[in-house]
């Protein structure tokens, strides 16, 4: 039980830290850690396509940008109170995700890698170019307004804490146990030799339709998140390199590791606020440490091990 | 009518005919099919397990028409398969290897599995179980919890074979079982195909160690250029003078 119980205690001191970092950290710093959050819930629906099936999707912002934008529509031209635009933005995001499917998940390693950046693109350039007209161009849709949760408005940072990692909370459970059934099973089999994965019996082209639809409807609702706290949303949130980061943060914490890909948010998302001090180099120092962790550590910060669990 | 039946399969790689009109039934026992290098024989097996599809005839199984289907719809009616070249799982463990290969008979959906329902922990206990039996029947046991990428060539080949089993075949198509063993684990593996027919399942395999073939299969097809030039029994097949010429003549003194 030992070797069982020891990720348990990790993982609880981990919950414990964060549930009181909200009452001792300044309001600058948990509006940091919300943000953390969001990217956390961004890495870990990536990781689900990249991390445990292999897809090479490098156009994550994509899916994250038409959920956000459809909260933001129906919440501000409809007035639905925009948590409850949940459901819509993640079917938005999944189905767009089904639709460009068809041609992505023929494609394997680098070609999907180029098509996905591709659908990143369109999107980024359809928002600017106020696609339907719903979209208000450059400027983004403003007004978006507070989440309201069980009757409380959530105004600051650390109101929206809470409910930003709530939502990572859930989403490390429902991985978790995805990830441990035959379903995870699968997308590691496809991951690793997907001509032997049919082979043996595994519908492919099902699981990675399935896997490619549920990461980018997740990614879908974290938009909505993302327009409750912003309250102002705008295309340049959901450039190419927002799918870089997100994309960074799977493999340098460990694609397919749970603890990694959380590991893998708070470094890439965190450590630029870090290098904050050293003003216009901080990019450059957090680049440079990118490419030192990569080399010292290619699997990843916290690898996911072959036999064991998430 | 025997359980799989070839009729007039062709297939063509540019202008080559890889396979060119190959009939022959594969009845329950072990069959061998053998020929020359470049004979077609890999390929009639990807025509077979459906990684290929065929430009004329057709693979009959247990009397249903299974031509171009999905690998994985193939699988799931009963026709489990090992590759020439070792192809595991190699970032998984040795258990989930042969976990996967049982994936076609599981039922469980996403919500059943985020949900922990009991029939998902059911069906998960029952395929472990089921899994780590298939390990022991190769040899494997106590080594379920090991990285795939971790075990030796033998026993790559030996986890091949019980992820297919897991798949619960009436047919497995063996290719090149023997590739790359030394002579006592070339024994064991005898041993294990006659394990393997004595479940009641058939074997077809492919193989160039002709002391293997001799030893274990029933029936013997051979092919040479895509062409069928003979099948029958091992020792008729032996004293074939157009087998002889094509294929054991040629290999003579070879130990390959």
């Amino acid at each position: 039980m030992s070797r069982r119980g020891a990720p348990a205690v990790a993982a609880a001191l981990f919950a414990a830290l964060l549930c009181i970092a909200p009452f001792l950290l300044s309001t600058y710093w948990v509006d940091v850690l919300d943000s953390v959050g969001l990217y956390a819930l961004l890495a870990l629906s990536l990781n689900l396509i990249l991390g445990e099936a292999g897809l090479y999707d490098m156009g994550h912002a994509a899916f994250f940008a038409v959920g956000a934008y459809t909260a933001a529509i129906l919440s501000t031209s409809l007035g639905i109170p925009v948590l409850l635009t949940l459901p819509a933005s993640g079917c938005a995001a999944g189905l767009f995700a089904a639709l460009v499917a068809l041609p992505v998940l023929r494609l394997r390693g680098d070609y999907l890698l180029i098509v996905t950046i591709g659908v990143g693109e369109i999107v980024r350039i359809a928002l600017v170019n106020d696609a339907f007209g719903l979209t208000g161009g450059s400027n983004g849709i403003f007004g978006i307004p507070r989440p309201v949760l069980l009757g409380w408005r959530l105004r600051t940072p650390e109101q929206l804490f809470f409910l930003i990692w709530g939502a990572v909370a859930v989403t490390v459970l429902v991985f978790g146990r995805l990830s441990a059934s035959r379903f995870g099973r699968a997308l590691r089999a496809i991951r690793d030799d997907e001509v032997a994965a049919e082979g043996s019996g595994i519908d492919t082209a099902r699981a990675k339709l399935t896997v490619f639809v549920l990461g980018s409807a997740w990614a879908g609702m974290a938009g909505t998140l993302f327009a409750a706290k912003m309250t102002v949303i705008s295309p340049e949130s959901f450039g190419f390199w927002e799918s870089v980061l997100v994309f960074a943060m799977v493999l340098l914490g460990g694609a397919g590791s749970i603890p990694g890909v959380l590991l893998g948010a708070f470094l890439v998302a965190g450590l630029p606020e870090l290098f904050r001090g050293l003003a216009s180099a901080r990019m450059l120092v957090f680049g440079l440490a990118l490419m030192v962790m990569m080399v010292v550590r290619p699997r990843g910060l916290w690898p996911r091990r072959a036999g064991g669990g998430p | 009518m025997s359980l799989l039946e070839l009729q007039g399969l062709s297939k063509r790689f540019g202008g080559v005919a890889a396979v060119d009109g190959v009939s022959f039934g594969v009845p329950d026992g072990v069959t061998g099919l053998i020929g020359p290098n470049g004979a077609g024989k890999t390929t009639v097996f990807n025509l077979i397990t459906g990684n290929i599809r065929p430009d004329r005839g057709t693979v009959t199984f247990a009397d249903t028409d299974i031509t171009g289907l999905a690998p994985h719809r193939i699988v799931a009616r009963g026709i489990a398969r090992t590759f020439q070249a070792i192809r595991l799982f190699g970032g998984l463990s040795v258990l989930d290897n042969v976990l996967a290969g049982a994936d076609a008979g599981l039922r469980a959906g996403l919500l059943a599995s985020v949900l922990r329902l009991p029939a998902q922990r059911r069906e998960e206990r029952d395929v472990r179980e089921a899994g780590l039996a298939e390990l022991e029947f190769v040899g494997l046991a106590g080594k379920g919890a090991a990285p795939a990428a971790s075990l030796a060539h033998g026993e790559r080949r030996r986890l091949e074979i019980a992820r297919a089993l897991a798949a619960r075949p009436r047919l497995v198509v063996l290719d090149e079982p023997a590739g790359g063993l030394n002579e006592s684990e070339t024994a064991d593996l005898s041993g294990l195909v006659r394990r393997i027919r004595a479940r009641g399942v058939t074997v077809l395999l492919i193989e160039h160690d002709m002391g293997f073939v001799m030893e274990v299969c029933e029936r013997l097809v051979v092919l040479e250029h895509g062409v069928k030039i003979a099948e029958g029994p091992p020792e008729a097949i032996r004293r074939d003078p157009r087998v002889i010429e094509a294929y054991l003549g040629a290999a003579e003194g070879d130990p390959a």
